[in-house]
């Protein structure tokens, strides 16, 4: 999208917009800039020479309160405070002449122009909770008060623009308007990237200082700073009255709308034994119908339609293993969205994840920040974890048996990587500890249902069949802690119980860590009707 | 809290580690060595897992040391490995030598690696407890672990036995010496054992 800065202006006129506004200059301020500020200075950039030498000027609402003042006529276009709908069509027909300061950047016309352009944009887009303005720079225009004589400005167009446009397409939005900088660019829901260029030949001639200032390096397109200010100072006034006559049409712009990423915090549970956390192929090829990541993603991708959606947990469990309790920390990062996510609309979204899903939950859903992720990948290195493990025995386990188990605290096992994983991790001997065990034998009833009734079979495995809860350390193998792993992970349940072990059946029923934080700074999200 | 519930879907009939996780494929005679038999049992992953088959002469016996160092210059409990990717890794195929077994009546056995690959670990706790060789032969008792290159992980097992190709080979192997019938007995007491 392209649009040039006076498309809407006729050819040399004049208007009230732009005039002589020598008389408005404090005598105080004028210590410096001592050349001609006569005609065709628009009004931010007047204020931008007037109050040069006020450091207060570069804050947004001491310039908009200046500029108010400075506007001679009442029915004077204020775009920073006043409502812009009902004027727009009036300004369309007035015409403006190019400030020779600004190349007409600051101008209401060509900053109302550039904002039907970014409405058109922004109507893509819903519930959009905050938004930013990024310009790219415009070196070459700065460089413009020198060349016509007024000197440094220190208040740049690149700033007044921003701070424009900002303003405008946030009323626009309806939402509020970013204090200060775009260092926090990351935290917005949009941004509106706005780049300035410099596409006529006559004109980058009028913008570039004679050679023999040697202030500019024509080769590499870049002021000598540090010259500039002495150079100019002593340029010629002949010369200055030759700047200050711009041709029209010179400056494009090209907008474009980025949505930053989004991010959805929560916890999910999974209550099934055949459900991997990503696809998952089987040995024999077949993929497993549904997983976790598809479940909570997919409904996600859809309803702000993202480009993507992926899904980052802290840590994962295997496909038969279930995750019980209050569940694990995940956050859903959403590429592009279209519509942002508020609190309400993720409040339904659980709802009806849950009603399709009867294997997978989520719990808890909720914006977060992308600095606030950090601490799912975090928490996946310091928690501690609850499992459960349903143990089968070689032989009979007796009380003193169970009990050498239960008398296990802070217990520091040696674990080699496990074969199971070896093949893709590094060949590492680790010692991770388990923290407390709590273990009985299944009861009688108990055996027999997890025999399905079958005698001989309640009958062999009597005594054999242990529940053991063991809260561990992040990051133990807790497979490899049953069975040992071919002794390769030291001491293990089967060496503590003196007889081989194997694990019939692992949960995961708590994992301590809290997610999503608590005190989420809600975004208050308008959803505006477009 | 455990429910009843939670144990309806339980198998307690699941097979074995072994079973479970590997494919089991055996070596008959290896090295030419009538008995010397070897069992290698692959991951899903691929790794392979390098043991002695349970009816290896050695299980009937007392070990009294297993030596990796196979020749003058090469120890195969020398193993520095770094990274994911194994580097510095042995690399071996299936005739090399891995280590050699003295029992305590003077019979020596030397077992091989079975297949092609990148000798990840040998199993130390044979040098301290050599017994486990023969104890635990088809778990705490393995020899040693290989991982084959990516490419070959579908094929390294194609040349070896089958439960069913190694008992018809004992089979063969015990008739020409007349000895089918203890055979077959040592065979129905071992399954008798799982
Ligand atoms: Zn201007």
């Amino acid at each position: 999208m392209e649009l040039t800065a006076d498309e809407t202006k006729s050819e040399d006129m004049k208007s009230d917009e732009t005039g002589d506004i020598s008389e408005n200059l404090p005598a105080e301020t004028t210590d410096k800039p001592t050349s001609p500020i006569s005609q065709n200075i628009c009004k931010r950039c007047s204020v931008r020479v007037i109050y040069n030498h006020d450091s207060t000027i570069q804050i947004k609402e001491n310039f908009e309160k200046q500029c108010k003042q400075s506007g001679n006529s009442p029915d004077s276009f204020n775009l920073l405070s006043d409502d812009t709908s009902t004027l727009t069509s009036e300004l369309r027909s007035r015409p403006e002449n190019t400030c020779y300061l600004c190349a007409g950047i600051l101008q209401d016309s060509t900053i109302l122009s550039l904002l039907d352009r970014c409405k058109e944009l922004l109507s893509e887009y819903e519930c959009v909770g905050s938004v930013g303005v990024t310009c790219s720079n415009v070196d070459l225009l700065n460089v413009r008060s020198y060349l016509c004589g007024v000197g440094r400005i220190n208040l740049q167009i690149k700033t007044v623009f921003k701070w424009l446009m900002a303003a405008e397409v946030a009323r626009f939005l309806g939402v509020p308007q970013v204090v200060n900088n775009a260092s926090k660019a990351d935290d917005q829901d949009l941004m509106v990237n706005i780049e300035i260029r410099i596409d006529n030949d006559e004109f980058m001639w009028m913008c570039r200082p004679p050679v023999n200032w040697d202030v500019y390096n024509y080769s590499q397109g870049k002021f000598k700073s540090a010259r500039l200010e002495d150079a100019l100072s002593r340029s010629k006034h002949e010369e200055i009255e030759k700047y200050k006559k711009l041709p029209g049409g010179a400056i494009q712009f090209s907008v474009a709308i980025a949505a930053n990423t989004t991010y959805v915090g929560g916890r999910y549970t999974k209550n099934a034994r055949d459900m991997s956390q990503t696809p998952w192929l089987k040995q024999d090829g077949i993929l497993i119908s549904g997983n976790v990541e598809d479940i909570l993603c997919k409904p996600l991708q859809k309803a702000f339609k993202a480009d993507e959606a992926r899904m980052h947990s802290a840590g994962r469990e295997d496909i038969d293993v279930r995750m019980l309790g209050s569940g694990r920390p995940y956050y859903v990062q959403l590429t592009n969205v279209r519509k942002f996510p508020t609190q309400a609309m993720l409040d339904e979204l659980q709802v009806e994840i849950n009603l399709n899903s009867p294997k997978v939950k989520c719990y808890k859903l909720t914006p977060v920040t992308k600095s606030q992720t950090e601490l799912v990948k975090l928490g996946q290195e310091e928690k501690q974890k609850e499992y459960r493990c349903i143990i089968k025995t070689e032989d009979r386990v007796t009380d003193e048996m169970i009990q050498k188990l239960n008398s296990v605290e802070n217990l520091d096992l040696v674990q080699k990587t496990p074969i199971r994983v070896l093949h893709r991790r590094s060949p590492l001997t680790r010692t991770k500890r388990i923290i407390k065990i709590n273990a009985r034998a299944l009861t009688r009833e108990e055996v027999e249902v997890a025999c399905k009734h079958d005698v001989d079979l309640v009958e062999s495995l009597n005594n054999r069949l242990v529940v053991a809860e063991v809260v561990s350390e992040a990051g133990t193998y807790i497979k490899e802690f049953v069975h040992g792993d071919f002794n390769r992970t030291v001491p293990n349940v089967g060496t503590i119980l003196g007889t081989r072990c194997d694990m019939l059946q692992l949960d995961v029923v708590n994992l301590s860590m809290l997610w999503p934080p608590e005190k989420v700074e809600l975004k208050e999200n308008v959803c505006q009707e477009t | 809290m455990l429910t009843l519930e939670d144990l309806r879907d339980i198998n307690v009939q699941q097979g074995k580690l072994l079973d479970r996780y590997y494919n089991v494929r055996h070596v008959a005679d290896a090295g030419k060595v009538e008995g010397n038999d070897q069992t290698v049992a692959q991951h899903h992953n691929g790794l392979c897992v390098i043991m002695i088959h349970p009816s290896h002469p050695i299980c009937s016996k007392t070990v009294q040391n297993v030596d990796f160092k196979i020749s003058v210059n090469c120890d195969r409990s020398e193993i520095v490995l770094s990274g994911k990717k194994k580097r510095g890794a042995q690399f071996v195929n299936p005739n090399s030598k891995l280590c050699n077994v003295t029992c305590t009546d003077g019979t020596s056995y030397i077992l091989y690696c079975g297949v092609r690959g990148k000798l990840l670990e040998v199993n130390d706790n044979l040098k301290s407890s050599p017994q486990l060789i023969a104890q635990r032969c088809d778990s705490d008792g393995y020899i040693a672990i290989i991982q084959p290159k990516k490419e070959e992980e579908k094929t390294v097992l194609k040349d070896l036995l089958t439960e069913e190709d190694f008992i018809r080979h004992r089979q063969i192997r015990a008739s020409n010496k007349h000895e089918l019938d203890d055979i077959m007995e040592s065979d129905s007491k071992r399954l008798c054992q799982s």
